[in-house]
């Protein structure tokens, strides 16, 4: 949960207008002199930035090194002293003894140089001039085999050299064990951390505050999404952008699912799925492999994340809209609005459609629960709620929507599994249900127009619903079964979650 | 009854002469003449009565290494300023305030320099904050665990912080636009550095120059640190002397070769800033020794760096079942959190752990289900549940795998 501070607002306006663009609004501080610059020391990037002039030898280094280092790193780097090994352990980091050295595990050759400028020797640190530093750099880096011994170091050939673990570095996945959510709900997210949601009405994809439900960072996108997949991390969120049409009426389709780093809520990169188009429905499994439906192409989209690139395509025989992928990650089901009285089943290990479930009439929005014992298929063609079994792929249950006219729409499992809410096409009245007993008492709450989406709220006890018809956001309490408050929120919100 | 009172009473019974009277002044404190207590001074000490504290581990370097916190003796939720735990790579420096400059520089509109007092003049917010060190526990990840709180769980303390949010400064100097980083870095020996995401920095990153109602102390970054709350203690960078705005991570030696996590297939996790939910029972923990059969309160810690305590639950049993603990309020979001539980000491070996559950619903895993994901060479975000075992004659042990 942000804990932003607000500022004195009005006091740092006021005094603005005064000052000049050099000064602090506050009135305090000078600008840095390049002395003082130079006295912090130098501080390299990975890309060379700030590395001084100067060179070094392996040669050379090998002097340095005897002089300066071989007291704590062993005369040819091997540690056991006070200081660390710098040199061996290539290959031993899958191992149940790895030795983590220069060699084996830095992932720059700038770092070295960064790190012995600031703080080695160890007892005095900063000792060494630049042409020593590029020196006993290079003269680890051959120790080490990763240069030459007739390698020089310098500006230009120092961040140029590939460290054998360069590329061994991952981002942080957490949580990765003990939540009370199993991996399987990926696809059910919910937190503290934030609020997204996905203006498709705006072609925007847009931040909230969870706690203050105020916007704080936004995204334009250059069509229109409608849906979106945060990884387990929920660091990152896949958007794929439909076009700025509708299912049976999109002549301008998206081929692109953005990828948006959720903490500084930016647009980090694109997947383009041409030929491929309108990209809707995205699910996650465990691995984090993207499915993503076209309905234009009738096909279901497999795409590995890390590359940004579809590496499977499956028929799923029809203009599917939405899906819902299993907790375990074994089968994904595809509605496919009238296009034909079926939903697809699709095996994800052999990436084919296995089967159907008929369903007169056609079929709309889908729900897996978290526990994954059950799929929730909105009935297009009447007020109805579909109860399949995924063990047998056959529907069991048939649940009327209370004081509904129209066909079911969208529906969704709160990611503790105990409530199930629905949708109706058209219809600003949702139905909230005790998915332990679905038979049982159906609470009806009048949200905003048209709502498409649900955020459930980490403590289990309000839901968010998007109402992209009139762009506000109903805050609905589930205990009480009532709307709290409605919000204005962007254009028109189709889905959106707390993470 | 006061003094000339207690003379004037003495004499009247010693003129009616001895006896009984005599034989009950002998019984009687008045019979000793008062000793004035120690005088009063200008900054205050603890008793000498009371003992605890930290545990300096045994380091080649005693400039690096690190202290532990004596958690089995602590009382609350705050950590003594003199007991808070220490991480240092090159030593404690003596900086003197009025020297002291934070130049922020990079990619901003005005870069600027300030002193300390300029520092102090911006608005400011306290924020009462745990701080742990991301090596924390790591004795946990071997078969032998820990034989006490302090050695096992010991590089963790809560102090009240005080300073002046970095997005108020970030604000001010204007940050451009393709700007991502933050480079922080700290003037001691070694120029600590480390780099921090602009998002971090602007949400609630503090420039911390207050410590538990005083400038914080030189063991926890006097005159001016970072504190990134509910992130692992090395990016709290000490001594802060540069902020270099960038649009690039610079891969410092301590966010490469060291605090990153080594994962059994060979990759490496890199940028584990968050400290995930954590808790220890304190009391009866590892090398004490309950006096006797009967009531005790059960008690320990509990914090997590994504937010408020849930709850914290407690297993008498070795895991069996599990109790709710009382917690202290107000719990306070990314602080420590004291949770109790009446107790009845029957004489029977008892294995006992917390485990605590915090707001996002993220529960403290085992140890088993730690080593399951993260093998056994991570080194660093140990957040298990702790087992001590209280034996039938009252002393308490850990758990050894």
């Amino acid at each position: 949960m942000s804990t932003r501070n607000a500022l004195p607002l009005a006091i740092v306006v006021a005094c603005a207008a005064t000052l000049t663009a050099q000064s602090s609004r506050f009135g305090v501080g000078r600008p840095p002199t390049p002395d003082d610059v130079r006295s912090l020391g130098a501080a390299i990037a990975p890309d060379g930035d700030g590395l001084p002039a100067g060179a070094g030898t392996v040669a050379e280094g090998r002097t340095v090194f005897a002089a300066r280092c071989a007291s704590c790193h062993g005369p040819n780097g091997e540690g056991g002293g006070v200081g660390a090994a710098l040199v061996g352990g290539h290959g031993t980091l899958a191992t149940a003894r790895p030795l983590k050295t220069v060699g084996s595990f830095w992932p720059q050759a700038t770092t070295v140089w960064d790190y012995v400028n600031r703080a080695m020797p160890f007892d005095q640190p900063g000792l060494l001039k630049p042409d020593e530093v590029y020196a006993v750099v290079a003269y680890i880096l051959n120790l080490n085999a990763i240069v030459g011994a007739d390698a020089v170091m310098n500006a230009r050939t120092l961040p140029a050299v590939k460290m054998p673990n360069r590329d061994g570095f991952v981002a942080d996945p957490r949580p990765d064990v003990g939540s009370e959510m199993k991996m399987a709900d990926v696809n059910h997210p919910t937190g503290t951390r934030g609020l997204l949601l996905i203006d498709k009405l705006g072609a925007t994809i847009r931040f909230f505050d969870p706690a203050t439900l105020t916007e704080r960072a936004s995204i334009k996108a250059a069509t229109n999404p409608h849906d979106f997949a945060l990884t387990a991390d929920r660091k990152t969120a896949y958007v794929p952008l439909y076009g700025d049409g509708v299912y049976g009426r999109n002549p301008n389709p998206g081929h692109e699912v953005l990828i948006v780093d959720m903490d500084s809520a930016k647009v980090v990169g694109t997947i383009d799925v041409a030929p491929y188009r309108a990209p809707h429905g995205i699910q996650l499994d465990a691995s984090g492999t993207i499915y993503v439906t076209s309905d234009l192409d009738r096909k279901l989209l497999v795409i590995d994340p890390k590359a940004r690139k579809i590496t499977h395509t499956i028929d799923t025989e029809g203009t599917t809209h939405w899906i819902g992928i299993l907790p375990d990650g074994s089968k994904i089901y595809a509605t496919n609005k009238n296009d034909g009285p079926f939903v697809s089943v699709i095996d994800v290990k052999s990436r084919k459609m296995t089967g159907r479930i008929a369903v007169p009439g056609g079929t709309q929005g889908i729900a897996v629960s978290p526990d994954g014992s059950r799929v929730v298929i909105m009935a297009m063609a009447e007020p109805t709620a579909l109860v399949v079994d995924p063990k047998s792929d056959t529907v069991v249950d048939r649940i009327t929507l209370k004081d509904q006219k129209t066909g079911g729409y969208k529906a969704y499992f709160s990611p503790d599994g105990k409530r199930l809410l629905t949708m109706n096409s058209g219809s600003p009245v949702i139905n909230i249900f005790d998915a332990t007993n679905l038979h049982g008492a159906q609470r009806t709450v009048t949200v905003g127009k048209d709502p498409m989406g649900f955020a459930f709220s980490a403590d289990g006890k309000t839901a968010l619903s998007a109402n992209h018809g009139d762009g506000t956001v109903s805050l609905i309490d589930l205990e009480k079964g009532e709307t709290v408050r409605t919000f204005k929120a962007g254009t028109g919100i189709e889905t959106l979650a707390y993470y | 009854m006061n003094r000339s009172s207690r003379r004037q009473l003495l004499r009247i019974t010693a003129m009616f002469g001895g006896g009984v009277l005599a034989r009950r002044q002998k019984l009687l404190a008045w019979d000793t003449p008062g000793k004035l207590g120690a005088p009063l001074g200008p900054y205050g000490e603890r008793s000498p009565f009371e003992k605890a504290v930290r545990w300096h581990r045994e380091s080649k370097t005693p400039e690096t290494g690190s202290c532990f916190t004596p958690l089995q003796a602590s009382v609350g939720t705050i950590t003594p300023s003199s007991l808070h735990y220490e991480r240092h790579h090159s030593g404690i420096p003596t900086i003197d305030p009025a020297q002291h400059r934070l130049i922020i520089h990079g990619m901003v509109d005005r870069p600027l320099v300030l002193t300390m007092a300029e520092i102090q003049r911006l608005p400011s917010i306290t924020r009462t904050l745990v701080l742990e060190c991301g090596g924390n526990s790591a004795g946990e990840w071997a078969a032998r665990t820990g034989a006490d709180v302090q050695r096992s769980y010991g590089l963790v303390s809560c102090s009240e912080w005080t300073g002046v949010p970095l997005a108020t400064l970030l604000a001010d100097v204007g940050v451009k636009p393709s700007a991502s980083w933050v480079i922080a870095e700290g003037a001691d020996a070694c120029r600590m550095e480390r780099s921090i995401p602009l998002a971090k920095a602007m949400d609630n990153t503090l420039l911390a120059y207050g410590q538990n109602g005083e400038m914080i102390r030189p063991s926890q970054g006097y005159p001016l640190r970072l504190i990134n709350p509910g992130w692992e203690g090395n990016t709290n960078v000490k001594w802060l002397h540069s902020l270099k705005v960038t649009s690039q991570p610079y891969m410092a030696r301590d966010e490469t070769s060291k605090y990153s996590d080594l994962m059994p297939d060979g990759t490496t996790r890199i940028f584990t800033y968050r400290m995930e939910a954590k808790s220890v029972i304190t009391f009866p923990s590892g090398g004490q020794t309950l006096p006797g059969v009967g009531l005790y309160e059960l008690t320990g810690l509990a914090w997590s760096g994504n937010g408020k305590i849930e709850r914290v639950e407690i297993t008498t049993d070795g895991g069996r079942s599990w109790t709710a603990a009382q917690l202290q309020e107000p719990r306070l979001p990314i602080a420590l959190t004291r949770f109790r539980m009446p107790w009845r000491f029957e004489g029977r070996e008892t294995i006992i752990a917390s485990r605590a559950v915090d707001e996002t619903g993220y529960v403290q895993p085992s140890r088993e289900q730690l080593i399951a994901v993260r093998g056994h060479n991570s080194i660093y975000h140990y957040n298990g549940t702790k087992f001590w075992r209280v034996q039938a004659n009252g002393e308490v042990t850990n758990v050894d795998a």
